[in-house]
């Protein structure tokens, strides 16, 4: 029965018989595992569910207790429907005695193990149930039931993941067995395929040591049979090159030794030629051995000489030398110094073998001929010539050396050339002569030496590196030095340097040095911070002494000058002539103008000297211009072109004397014409702006008029003010320009503004330049007719009061011209020009503007108020208008209305603004609500604090609350402890003028409250008690009221007396 | 609702008496199941409540025949609510005195046996706080505004001092001492008998600031639509408690329940014996009270 089991076995292999054992082995254990884990699963099921059966019939009643005995049946059913979602319970019914119920389920848990997993687990659902009782009062029954699902399905689950743990360890099982036995085998193959490798010659074949104990040992035991086999093989192949090394070694410097080498055999026949010989010869080795006697195409005697040789050779001990002429291959003849010398074998004896050496000493012969001409050269060479070795130790010198300086071949040999330096050239001069050589293994220039008899001369000296002489290594050995005295020629080369640079008469530096030492002066003066005084001198009345004494006298006085120029200055400064009697003086580092002016005034005086010459005293005197660089930050040209200047000034303000550069005039006439360029610029490019400030009338409260004012409308520096730009052009082409142009666009202005209903007048500025122009009238004429809808009374010219008294004449007569056809004139800055009552009554302007300087002060300054307070007189008096210009404060504006100026324009009412927005301004102006008030009653200036002081409080008090509001907000000026500017008009004019008034005495009081209630606050605000301090606001403005009700009272009754 | 409140509880009243009627005409003995409900001041929890009170009428129900439901409120006002509504066939509570529960004549049957209560205010024996003074404007817990013991009396101690305080409700006394106990108030108005038997069961010492004049204890009064006949079963089962070992076996299981102290049961009593109630209620300054 178990036959057909073995021999199945049988045919089973190793690996076969292994998995199906182990696999069978962990099938079994697995399932009994399984089992056992059920087991467990379904006992701890069965006890859980008892124990959890027991738990829940404990703390059910205790949770429904409570709600119970109230009766409460919602609380109970919301306790029993959460409970019953505890895993495991299936449901919850309770029943009251008196029958009532109330039931839980739990959601229904779905199965998910087999049934007969379920059924061989055999775990039931279970019951139980309590009675309900508190106090030994029974309220009802509760039964639970608890089903077995869950912990069935998590039976379910663990079951699963055993049988996955089975499978997985059968699965790793096999694989483990597959690799061990394949690992196993795999040596025994690897060693097989490393035999039959070394077997086929690959001496590098190993096989790598693993497997079990015996294998790795077996194949240790092969590799290092494999090594043996390798060395052997190596060291063969070794001693097999080195032979081939020698031999090629021996054969090359055979072949390239400098001679023909060859070797005779005993019975004559060549055994060896070298290179050499092949080449001189001209055929190869192989036919040169084959043939020689055609090889050398030797004739009979020459061959008979070598044979006669080579015995000779054999026979003796020592060499044989012999010369011989032969001709080579190439046809050239060439001298041979030959040497024969025969073998001996080992023992000592010739062995009937010679070996020849033939050397060419062709080119040694043509260099030694070579070497006696250039000794010729050397010896006979008119040049000196020194030779040193690289220690510069002079080797040899040529007679012409020993000539030019002097010394013996003797007494220089072995001596340095330093024993020649004169001194005249410092250690730099050398050291860069020798990088030179050092670099590019040349120098030559001109050096100055010092002869034996110590005299120092010039010589034009050029070394030269000299290489491959003792050394022969191609690297320098010597230095050559050639050099010829130049002694001759550096003197006639001094003398046109001379003629080029000086002045042929004076000696002094002519132009072209100047210009030199000018350049050099200034790079001085600016490296070292220096001043350096440019200064052009021409002598005065020089031509009459030239015509006077003729042209000799006239160089002889010229010379006399220039001596003194000469011993007037300083050893660093430069005098120079330009020609003629003009001289250039350079005077350095000029410390101040002090100095200078002291060197220069002793300079005149010594030229002014009187001099004689051939017995005539003449006198003769000098101007001179001068200017300081860098005050006069100028190249070299244009600081002689201002020094010319300058001299021309000198001439002008009367000879003898001189005159200095004003480098600042200079820069302000340049910057004039560049700012006159630029305005004339703009003016054609459209960039120039009518801005228009409106003037009132304060008491009326209109608009009555506007001036128009020019800016710029710079494209890189913005809006200009004509402060900025206007006096570049006063006086030029370009101001009357400007005038047409301005009155111009403010006819075109007042057009537009007419045509949207603003009809006012404009005034415009005019120039005294443009008013001085004859044609002014009638230019003026043909611009009003190209506005013909434009009234000409509206226009109105604004001419500075100065400018009418320069020519009243002609002003006046202007005037009238021009209100002849309607247009009017205003008189600008009144008050500045003192101007005379018999001026003011002939010039026809109607209206004064009183400058804003008076406005602006008249406040503090009384002088500036009675001017202003006259001029307003004399505009009545003489039934002209009044306008003042400069209100900048509500209380100019007050002063000036009690005063009976009513007109006014200034920063206070509006800034000047673009014309487009004019009409908005003007349609939304309205009057200070002060000025209205001062309008309406009439009051002395020493009562003027009076209608302030209502201005002012009220402001304080704004300003205060603003205070209280932002903390940020100054704290008004006067608030706590401050001295309140009222009160000097309370305590001062005010109570001498209205003491005794009721109206008065309410006011003090009144002012006091209101600073004593103002205090309070800011201290209330001081302590944090903000509420208490804006408590007290109501207060203080009822006082403030009443306090400016007490001021309206006194000013009534002011007006009314 | 309260017209029909009262219309239901005429026709259940009528129906009781109805069958009280009809039974004493068919001459059985049959009583035993007239069912009446007995409504408890729910000075303690429900659970408390319950396991104090049923063994007592467990025992009455036994000896009478009459079952006794016990009708637990969720808080204090509910069950003044419901003696007010004349809810409760039978009620322990001094509510019936109230002016607003007057209308429904509740008669005293049985009072608890032992020492008269006193209302007390009272703050942790820690505490620092010594007099009544010091409670001014401060938080003091009370059971809730219809408790007379607990609420009105001591209410209207501080109010005649001029002590405002400001009242913290906790529901019933256990509970204003708990919130004592734990810091929420500074003191509590309890009745010296919940404050004793809270302090032997919890261990906890209180310093009494201030104590009214002894009042009686909760009675238990019978509403007039239950039979005098029934009434007087009634109240002679509470009052032979004490004279039956029964009685006492189920007196001693209530008095465990919630730590109360000797002497237990309850003996016959009166309305005219809780005089001092309803003159307190009628002249109290404390208005408020639910």
């Amino acid at each position: 029965m178990l036959r057909p089991i073995y021999a199945l076995w049988d045919r089973f292999s190793i690996v076969g018989r292994l998995l199906l054992t182990t696999g069978l082995g962990l099938l079994i254990a697995g399932a009994l595992l399984l089992q056992v884990a059920a087991w467990r699963d379904a006992t701890t099921a069965r006890e859980e569910l008892v124990r959890q059966l027991a738990d829940d019939l404990t703390m059910l009643p205790s949770l429904l207790a409570e709600p119970l005995i109230v009766g409460d049946y919602a609380t109970m059913r919301q306790i029993l429907g959460s409970y019953a979602h505890r895993r495991g319970i299936a449901s919850i019914h309770y029943r009251s005695k008196a029958g009532k119920t109330l039931d839980a389920r739990n959601p229904y848990v779905a199965p998910t193990a087999p049934t007969l997993f379920a059924v061989w687990l055999d775990v039931d659902d279970l019951k139980g149930e309590t009675q309900l009782e508190v106090g030994e009062r029974r309220y009802g029954t509760l039964e639970v039931r608890l089903t077995a699902q869950p912990a069935i399905n998590q039976s379910w689950e663990g079951a699963k993941f055993h049988l996955l743990i089975i499978g997985l360890s059968i699965g790793l099982d096999f694989l483990g067995i597959f690799l061990v036995l394949r690992t196993g085998l795999s040596p025994l193959r690897a060693l097989d395929a490393g035999a039959a490798k070394v077997a086929d010659g690959d001496l590098e074949a190993r096989v790598e040591i693993s497997g079990g104990r015996e294998l790795r040992r077996t194949i240790a035991a092969f590799n290092a049979m494999a090594d043996a086999l390798k060395r052997d093989a190596e060291q063969a192949r070794l001693a097999e090159e080195r032979l081939q090394e020698q031999s090629s070694t021996l054969r090359t410097i055979l072949d390239y030794a400098p001679m023909g080498i060859w070797l005779l055999n005993p019975d004559k026949s060549l055994a060896f030629v070298n290179k050499a010989c092949c080449d001189a010869a001209g055929v190869s080795e192989t036919d040169f051995l084959a043939a020689p006697g055609s090889a050398l195409a030797f004739d009979k005697e020459t061959a008979d000489r070598y044979r006669a040789a080579n015995e000779a050779t054999l026979l003796s001990d020592g060499p044989h030398i012999v010369k011989e002429k032969l001709q080579f291959a190439n046809g050239k003849t060439h001298d041979l110094e030959i040497i024969r010398v025969r073998l001996l074998d080992k023992d000592g004896a010739p062995n009937g073998r010679l070996i020849g050496l033939a050397i060419d000493v062709t080119a040694r012969r043509a260099a030694e001929a070579r070497i006696r001409l250039l000794a010729g050269v050397f010896e006979h060479a008119r040049e000196g010539i020194t030779l040193t070795d690289l220690q510069k130790r002079i080797v040899d010198v040529n007679p012409s050396f020993c000539k030019i300086t002097g010394y013996s071949r003797d007494e220089i040999v072995g001596r340095t050339p330093k024993m020649l330096q004169s001194g005249q050239h410092d250690a730099a001069f050398y050291a860069s002569m020798w990088e030179s050589i050092r670099t590019s293994g040349h120098w030559q220039g001109e050096v100055w030496n010092r002869r034996k008899n110590g005299t120092i001369y010039p010589e034009w000296l050029s070394i030269t590196t000299l290489s491959g002489g003792e050394s022969g290594s191609g690297e320098d050995d010597h230095y050559l030095g050639v050099f010829t005295d130049i002694t001759d020629l550096k003197a006639h080369q001094d003398r046109l340097e001379h003629l080029a640079h000086f002045d042929a008469l004076t000696h002094l530096p002519n132009r072209v040095l100047l210009a030199d030492r000018l350049q050099m002066a200034l790079s001085q003066a600016r490296r070292n911070g220096q001043t350096l005084a440019v200064c052009y001198l021409d002598l005065d009345e020089f031509k009459p002494v030239n015509d006077r004494y003729g042209h000799q006298f006239g160089d002889r006085l010229l010379i006399e000058v220039s001596n003194r120029l000469v011993q007037s200055l300083r050893g660093g400064d430069t005098v120079a002539r330009l020609g003629g009697d003009e001289f250039v003086l350079l005077l350095n580092d000029v410390e101040s103008v002090a100095e200078c002016d002291l060197a220069l005034t002793r300079l005149l005086r010594n030229i002014a000297e009187p001099l004689i010459i051939d017995g005539h005293s003449v006198n003769v005197s000098a101007s001179l211009g001068l200017t300081l660089f860098p005050e006069d930050d100028a190249d070299a040209d244009t600081l002689l072109r201002h020094a010319d200047q300058s001299l021309y000034l000198a001439k002008e303000a009367g000879r003898n004397r001189y005159h200095m550069f004003d480098v600042s005039h200079d820069h302000g006439l340049r910057a004039r014409r560049e700012s006159l360029a630029s305005f004339t610029n703009a003016l054609i490019s459209g960039e120039l702006r009518l801005y228009y400030q409106p003037k009132v009338d304060m008491r009326e409260g209109q608009v009555v008029g506007a001036e128009a004012l020019i800016r710029w409308q710079h494209p890189e520096r913005g809006l200009l003010s004509p402060a900025q730009f206007l006096s570049a052009i006063e006086n030029t082409p370009t101001d009357l320009a400007v005038g047409e142009w301005v009155i111009q666009e403010a006819l075109r202005q007042m057009q537009e503004w007419r045509a949207v209903g603003l009809d006012i007048p404009v005034s415009v500025n005019i120039s005294p330049y443009h008013l001085s122009k004859k044609d002014f009238v009638s230019r003026l004429a043909e611009l009003l007719a190209a506005y013909p809808d434009t009234p000409h009374h509206r226009l109105e010219i604004e001419v500075l009061e100065t400018t009418t008294l320069e020519d009243i004449g002609h002003v006046t007569s202007l005037m009238e011209e021009c209100q002849s056809f309607g247009v009017d004139f205003a008189l600008d800055d009144f008050g500045t020009g003192y101007s005379s009552l018999t001026y003011l009554k002939r010039l026809p302007a109607n209206t004064l503007k009183i400058d804003q300087t008076f406005i602006r002060d008249m406040l503090k300054d009384k002088d500036d108020l009675a001017i202003v307070e006259g001029i307003t007189g004399l505009t009545q008096a003489f039934h002209r208008t009044v306008i003042a210009e400069g209100v900048e404060t509500v209380e100019h504006g007050i002063m000036l209305l009690q005063m009976g100026c009513d007109q006014a324009q200034g920063y206070g009412i509006a800034r000047p603004m673009p014309a487009a927005d004019f009409p908005s301004w003007a349609s939304q102006w309205q009057p200070d609500p002060v000025w209205v008030l001062a309008a309406g009653v009439q009051c002395a200036a020493a009562d003027v604090p009076l209608l302030m002081g209502e201005m002012d409080h009220r402001r304080w008090v704004e300003e205060l609350k603003r205070h209280l509001a932002d903390t940020t907000v100054a704290l008004p000026s006067h608030v706590v402890g401050g001295h309140c500017p009222f009160d000097e008009w309370l305590n001062g004019s005010g109570a001498s003028r209205h003491g005794g008034t009721e109206a008065y005495q309410r006011i003090a009081p009144l002012h006091l409250q209101l600073h004593t209630i103002g205090t309070q606050v800011i201290n209330f605000r001081d302590a944090g008690c903000h509420r208490e301090a804006s408590a007290r606001i109501p207060e203080l403005e009822a006082a403030n009221e009443a306090m400016a009700d007490a001021i309206h009272t006194l000013l009534i009754s002011i007006s009314m007396t | 609702m309260p017209p029909l409140l009262s219309l239901k509880r005429f026709l259940r009243t009528a129906a009781l008496v109805g069958c009280g009627v009809w039974l004493s005409i068919a001459g059985g003995n049959s009583l035993a199941a007239t069912t009446l409900s007995f409504g408890v001041v729910p000075h303690r929890s429900a659970l408390l409540t319950a396991r104090y009170w049923n063994p007592i009428l467990a025992y009455v129900e036994k000896k009478t025949g009459i079952v006794l439901h016990l009708e637990v409120s969720r808080s204090v006002s509910a069950n003044a609510t419901a003696v007010e509504n004349g809810e409760y066939d039978l009620a322990q509570s001094l509510l019936i005195f109230r002016p607003k529960a007057q209308r429904q004549s509740y008669r005293v049957l049985v009072r608890p046996r032992g020492a008269e209560i006193r209302s007390q205010l009272v703050v942790l024996e820690s505490s620092p706080v010594k007099s009544l003074t010091e409670l001014r404007g401060r938080e003091v817990g009370f059971t809730g505004r219809s408790g007379m013991i607990a609420y009105a009396v001591p209410m209207d101690n501080l109010m005649r001092q001029e002590i405002s305080v400001t009242p913290v409700f906790a529901g019933n006394q256990e509970g204003a001492l708990g919130q004592l106990r734990v810091g929420e108030t500074l003191a509590a108005a309890v009745s010296s008998q919940v404050k004793e038997a809270y302090t032997e069961r919890e261990g906890v010492q209180f310093r009494v600031l201030w104590e009214s004049k002894p009042f009686h204890d909760l009675p238990i009064a019978a509403h007039p639509r239950v039979p005098e006949s029934i009434t007087r079963q009634i109240q002679n089962a509470f009052a032979g408690m004490t004279d039956e070992p029964e009685g006492i076996k189920a007196l001693n299981i209530a008095a465990n329940a919630i730590g109360q102290k000797p002497p237990y049961g309850f003996v016959k009593s009166t309305t005219a014996d809780y005089a001092r109630h309803a003159d307190f209620l009628r002249n109290t300054l404390v208005k408020d009270t639910e």
